[in-house]
């Protein structure tokens, strides 16, 4: 080891060279360390390696009609699970979401079926009344100051039973499929996507930019984020949610119409368990659970991973049974992977920092 | 004004202060709860004569309906039930059980014990619902199996069940499948897709081996080589679920997959829906139809998406089952098994079924069990 009066000194040349590689070095590491810092990354690395595993493992999970029916599939998930991040960024969650689409998509067919209502009116109808039961929860949340958990689970039985109170247990099915309605909802506007996938991706476009853009979104994170702070610093958090729940009560709204419009049929059982998909959607796709966390992209992301799911592993032959318990394994990977992730970020920054 | 006296101190209030209302309240409660328990209370309005017909007791008696959960089929049940309540002077409850679970079925059949009602008719799709029929018999109360049963408990509890017979009508459902796929595919051979919405419910399993022996009863009869897979569908549950699940096995499958069938009308529904989404020629690529035969079910047959159906006449079930509690309990006749019709529907009896439908669903909605 030479000694310290042994170092060759550094001309003013080579110290700029040094300088601009110490740049370089300090530019990349922040950029390694943002990118692990994001909560989609995980996410987005199993999703392309399921999607990976898939195409090569099932002949035709790689085509056209496969890939564009897991979008359309994933399509009112994903419509909804917009819904469902603003709540949870917000702090909040809401376990009445199946149970208000299920009774929606009643009272729509209803409406249409046997009061004889246009289609597109009874469809703005259906989606003022969810945005009006998503009020309520929101009420019951921030001035009856239930837990949402509470306030929510008790919505879901009063609209479960609501449902078939309505439809005497039995499913409406709609009269004149040939209507425009029907052809708007259930076509295909563009090609070979669905019109129902253009409405969705369009929904995640503005749902994105609201979040990531706008006083709104910002005044949301805020009030996941510490709701207290945000309290002092002006913001009206109880308003912030209660707008998410009247969001989420009209997407409710919203996917009920699409549904009826999609397949002319309201079953009496529709939505059930599809609370927990929405919710699981938007975790796995890195939406906190306890609030100021999470994206519009993320959420995308989870749903597509869970539609791929089924659909692969049935391409795949797996057989029957089996694979709700890879989806349930998949998404304790990703949970996992998500937290080391995000580990790693930390201690990488830690390291860079030092 | 009276002038009272609160925990808080002497408060002028009027007679009618919100805690003298409840105190009122609690006691005009009170006294007809502690009147029927010491026995002794009597509602108005019933007659003391218990020769009048349904009375007994003085009292009319008591039908309850605890479906396995709630669905399109058990409509038609309801209707024959009242019918047959209606003409002996019953009366008649129906509980509601939205989900399929068998927890929650018992839990439902334990309250309706409580309640002390002189029949309750069910379904024993389940080991696991034996405690709850012993309770109900040791209570006195009688008891009818409909629609599904798992028949070896049956026959220990000594009870018969009103229903399809299950291997006949999976038998039936099995043959159509087979020959249709032959017919529409013009091949030997081929995969046949099984959707069950239930697994582990003892009339849909049933159903399903049946079916399985009826494909391979028509292997054997013509000549064939149809293999069958069976996969849970998510019918029962939520039909765009089970659409993608139809549509991602027949993805799967491709040219070796020849027809689709489910065990009951969801499933049919669902994969009627799903090749008509696809644009899959109506019954020119895969044949499809499963047991049950409701409206919608009824709809795809006359598009030609689906080839047959399977009749079995809930409304009789209904009006047997509740006729048999009658029999046992009005004139000591123990009741047995029967089995109500099991018939194929194909698109040249739809006319003939609508009726009968269009009958039923008439009788619905003139006791408001529905509106549609």
């Amino acid at each position: 080891m030479p000694l310290e009066s042994e170092r060759p000194q550094a001309t003013p040349d080579r110290a700029k060279d040094e300088e601009f590689v110490a740049e370089k070095r300090f530019r990349r590491s922040v950029l390694l360390s943002r990118l692990l810092g994001t909560r989609e990354l995980g996410i987005v690395l199993v999703t392309g390696l399921a999607f990976l595993c898939f195409s090569l493992a099932a002949p035709r999970f790689f085509s056209t009609q496969n890939l564009v029916g897991i979008l359309r599939e994933a399509s009112l998930l994903c419509i909804l699970a917009v819904g469902m991040t603003y709540l949870l960024i917000g702090g909040e969650f809401d376990l009445s979401v199946g149970a208000n689409y299920g009774f929606l998509v009643t009272v729509l067919a209803f409406l249409i079926v046997l009061r004889g209502f246009s289609p597109w009116l009874a469809g703005f109808l259906v989606i003022l009344l969810g945005v009006s039961v998503g009020v309520v929860n929101g009420l019951l949340v921030t001035q009856v100051k239930l837990q949402s958990f509470i306030a929510t689970l008790g919505s879901m039985a009063v609209l479960r039973g609501a449902a078939n109170i309505v439809s005497g247990g039995y499913p409406i099915s709609a009269r004149n499929e040939n209507s425009f309605f029907y052809h708007a909802i259930g076509g295909r506007w563009l090609g070979r996507l669905p019109n129902l996938t253009l409405l969705m991706l369009l929904i995640l476009l503005v749902g994105g930019i609201v979040l990531a853009k706008t006083r709104f979104g910002y005044e949301l994170y805020a009030t996941g984020g510490n709701e207290e702070a945000a309290r002092f610093s002006g913001i009206n958090t109880a308003m912030v949610k209660l707008a998410c729940f009247a969001l989420t009560g009209g997407l409710c709204g919203l996917i009920a119409v699409l549904l009826f419009g999609w397949i002319g049929l309201a079953p009496y059982n529709t939505g059930t368990g599809f609370e927990l998909r929405v919710i699981a959607a938007a975790v796995v796709g890195g939406t906190g659970l306890f609030g100021g966390r999470g994206t519009i992209f993320g959420t995308f992301v989870g749903a597509l991973l869970l539609g791929m799911l089924t659909n692969g592993l049935i391409l795949m032959g797996v057989r029957q049974f089996w694979d709700g318990v890879a989806a349930g394994a998949l998404i304790l990977v990703v949970a996992a992977l998500d937290l080391f992730v995000r580990r790693s970020a930390v201690r990488f920054a830690e390291v860079s920092e030092a | 004004m009276e002038k009272i006296f609160s925990d808080e101190g002497p408060v002028a209030q009027s007679l009618l202060s919100r805690r003298g209302a409840l105190r009122f309240a609690a006691a005009m409660a009170a006294f007809p709860l502690f009147g029927s328990l010491a026995g002794c209370h009597k509602p108005a309005g019933v007659a003391s004569s218990s020769n009048q017909p349904g009375n007994v007791g003085g009292r009319r008696r008591k039908l309850v309906w605890i479906p396995q959960a709630a669905g399109d089929w058990e409509v038609p049940i309801r209707v024959g039930h009242l019918e047959f309540c209606r003409m002996v002077g019953w009366d008649y409850q129906h509980i509601g059980n939205p989900i399929y679970s068998v927890q929650n079925h018992l839990d439902q059949l334990n309250d309706a014990i409580s309640a002390r009602p002189d029949v309750i008719v069910t379904e024993l799709e389940s080991r696991g619902m034996v405690s709850g029929f012993k309770r109900a018999l040791d209570a006195g109360i009688a008891i009818v199996i409909i629609d599904q049963a798992v028949a070896e408990e049956a026959e220990k509890l000594g009870l018969g069940v009103i229903s399809q017979d299950p291997r006949s009508m999976g038998r039936m459902n099995g043959m159509q499948a087979a020959m249709w796929a032959e017919k529409i595919s013009g091949k030997k051979g081929g995969v046949i897709l099984i959707g069950n919405g239930n697994p582990g419910s003892a009339l849909i399993d049933a159903l399903q081996s049946a079916t399985q022996e009826g494909i391979a009863g028509y292997n054997q009869e013509h000549g064939t080589g149809f293999t069958t897979e069976v996969f849970a569908d998510s019918a029962f549950d939520d039909i765009a679920t089970s659409m993608s699940k139809y549509g991602a096995h027949i993805d799967q499958k491709g040219d070796s997959l020849v027809a689709l069938t489910g065990l009951g009308g969801a499933s049919a529904i669902a994969i009627w829906k799903t090749l008509k989404e696809r644009a899959i020629p109506p019954g020119k690529q895969l044949a499809a139809g499963s047991p049950d035969i409701f409206p919608d079910q009824q709809t795809g047959i006359e598009e030609g998406y689906l080839q047959w159906g399977v009749d079995q006449d809930f409304l009789v079930m209904g009006f047997l089952s509740a006729a048999s509690a009658w029999l046992q309990i009005e004139a000591g006749y123990p009741y047995w098994s029967m089995h109500t019709p099991g018939e194929v529907v194909r698109k040249e009896d739809i006319d003939h079924v609508r009726s009968r439908t269009t009958a039923w669903l008439s009788k619905a909605k003139e006791l408001n069990l529905i509106e549609a």
